[in-house]
């Protein structure tokens, strides 16, 4: 990663939005011609990192062979409903299949409802259950919060040793300039703010980034890098 | 004559997606309402919920979403992380990898079998979950010959997670009339009134799940579609 996030900056530059997109190939009825169409796609283009489901994992490293692309899984999206022992279990396994990242859920439900604490507990768990042997982003839909909620959430996050946040999961969630802004601007050097939902363009891609986000998540990478590339 | 139909036992709330009122939908639970639908759809990690009064509701307990693709072991491990007597029935939601590559259909059903064999409840229904509406029809015959071979209880449309592609009710005749008689048809999500709900049920669900962030049912509308 070139780009060191958090920190405004009026001029990002191409080259940073290539090196700080995260490409997901994460769909309810994903066949298998389809993941291995994008996994070629993400080696021909050298992505940073790219998301598929944990059974396709080793999949994807076997494609990736010999690139520096690394591998990330999503767990309990989006709503982050799964005991945090099966999260664990998830971590464990992932690390097992040799993933760099997991983008993991947190409970909507115990964000909305104002219980930071069990979010505490439940970021620490997870984080020693790691061992730092994978990186961990805390990820959820936070545009769906009150703003104040969401910043507690964060502030949950970083009380339990998380080093990162994604802001949405997609699926119709978009986040937008304020929020990213926000909690860059009020978490920088605590937790890298990763954009995510409804980043479908170069111009927001670099935009999101230029306003402190640490990395942006797409489904439509292969869109923005056209642009990128074009611009 | 629909007019007056109660649908009480045909309805069943969905509480898998990102609702924006769960406060609400627990009141819901925790209420009358919840004695009066056929039961409620949960995922796994939602046992909280039974502090809430959901055990008195027949509860089905989803594993493996949002879309299946999660190895069986954890699938397995969700099970666990629920009171086994609670569950009434369960659904595994099917990874679409699986469904489509060779060898898909035994490694399905060994999943099947797997979390049947872990039931401690005899009587606990079994289906499979998938995202109905996008799986060709090849993978449609595959999810029929998996309900023969393992005997499923019901075969449901949508894990009701994320907004998908409904079924129409032409759809809902068809996949009735390829499926195994002992096998019901759940149709979830993107019911937008009752008699959309008549209209499903006529063709041939025998279950419809409504989604409330899907849906936009809250409380008070449950009693519109179920009693009007």
């Amino acid at each position: 990663m070139t780009h060191a996030g958090n920190t405004m900056s009026a001029e990002v530059t191409v080259d940073q939005v290539v090196q700080s997109l995260v490409a997901t190939h994460i769909a309810p009825q994903s066949r298998p011609s389809d993941l291995d169409a994008f996994l070629q796609w993400a080696r021909s283009k050298r992505i940073s990192i790219v998301f598929v489901d944990l059974p396709s994992a080793a999949r994807a490293r076997e494609t990736l062979a010999g690139c520096a692309t690394q591998i990330g899984i999503p767990c309990a999206h989006p709503t982050g409903f799964l005991a945090t022992s099966v999260k664990a279990a998830f971590v464990k396994a992932a690390i097992a299949a040799g993933v760099d990242e997991i983008d993991m859920g947190l409970n909507i439900d115990r964000l909305r409802e104002g219980d930071f604490g069990w979010v505490t507990r439940e970021v620490r768990q997870l984080m020693d259950v790691s061992e730092h042997a994978i990186r961990l982003v805390f990820t959820a839909d936070l545009p769906l919060l009150l703003l104040a909620d969401a910043l507690q959430g964060c502030e949950a996050i970083v009380r339990g040793g998380g080093e990162a946040v994604c802001t949405a999961w997609g699926y119709g969630v978009k986040s937008d300039a304020d929020l990213i802004k926000t909690l860059a601007s009020r978490f920088s050097g605590e937790l890298q703010v990763e954009a995510s939902g409804g980043i479908r363009t170069y111009a927001v891609a670099r935009d999101m980034l230029a306003y402190g986000a640490y990395r942006v998540h797409s489904g439509h990478p292969d869109a923005i890098l056209k642009e990128a590339l074009d611009d | 004559m629909t007019e007056h139909l109660s649908l009480s036992d045909k309805v069943r709330m969905v509480l898998t997606g990102r609702q924006p009122d769960a406060i609400s939908l627990k009141t819901a639970i925790s209420c009358e309402l919840a004695e009066r639908i056929a039961g409620v759809i949960v995922p796994s990690g939602r046992s909280d919920l039974l502090g809430v009064g959901l055990c008195a509701v027949p509860t089905t307990v989803l594993i493996g979403l949002p879309f299946g693709a999660v190895p069986l072991a954890i699938k397995l491990l969700e099970l666990q992380t629920w009171p086994h007597e609670e569950i009434r029935s369960l659904g595994i939601a099917v990874d679409p990898i699986a469904l489509a590559e060779s060898g898909g259909e035994g490694k399905i059903c060994h999943e099947v079998l797997s979390a049947q064999s872990q039931l401690v409840n005899p009587g606990a229904a079994i289906g499979l979950v998938t995202e109905l509406a996008q799986v060709d029809s090849a993978g449609l015959e595959i999810l029929c010959s998996i309900a023969q071979r393992c005997h499923l209880d019901f075969l449901m449309s949508s894990g009701g997670v994320v907004r998908a592609p409904s079924l129409s009710h032409d759809d809902v005749r068809e996949i009735r009339d390829i499926l195994p008689g002992h096998t019901e048809l759940w149709v979830v999500g993107a019911i937008p009134d009752r008699a959309f709900c008549i209209d499903l049920l006529a063709h041939g669900a025998d279950q419809v799940g409504m989604v409330p962030e899907v849906d936009g049912a809250r409380a008070e509308s449950w009693q519109e579609v179920l009693f009007a």
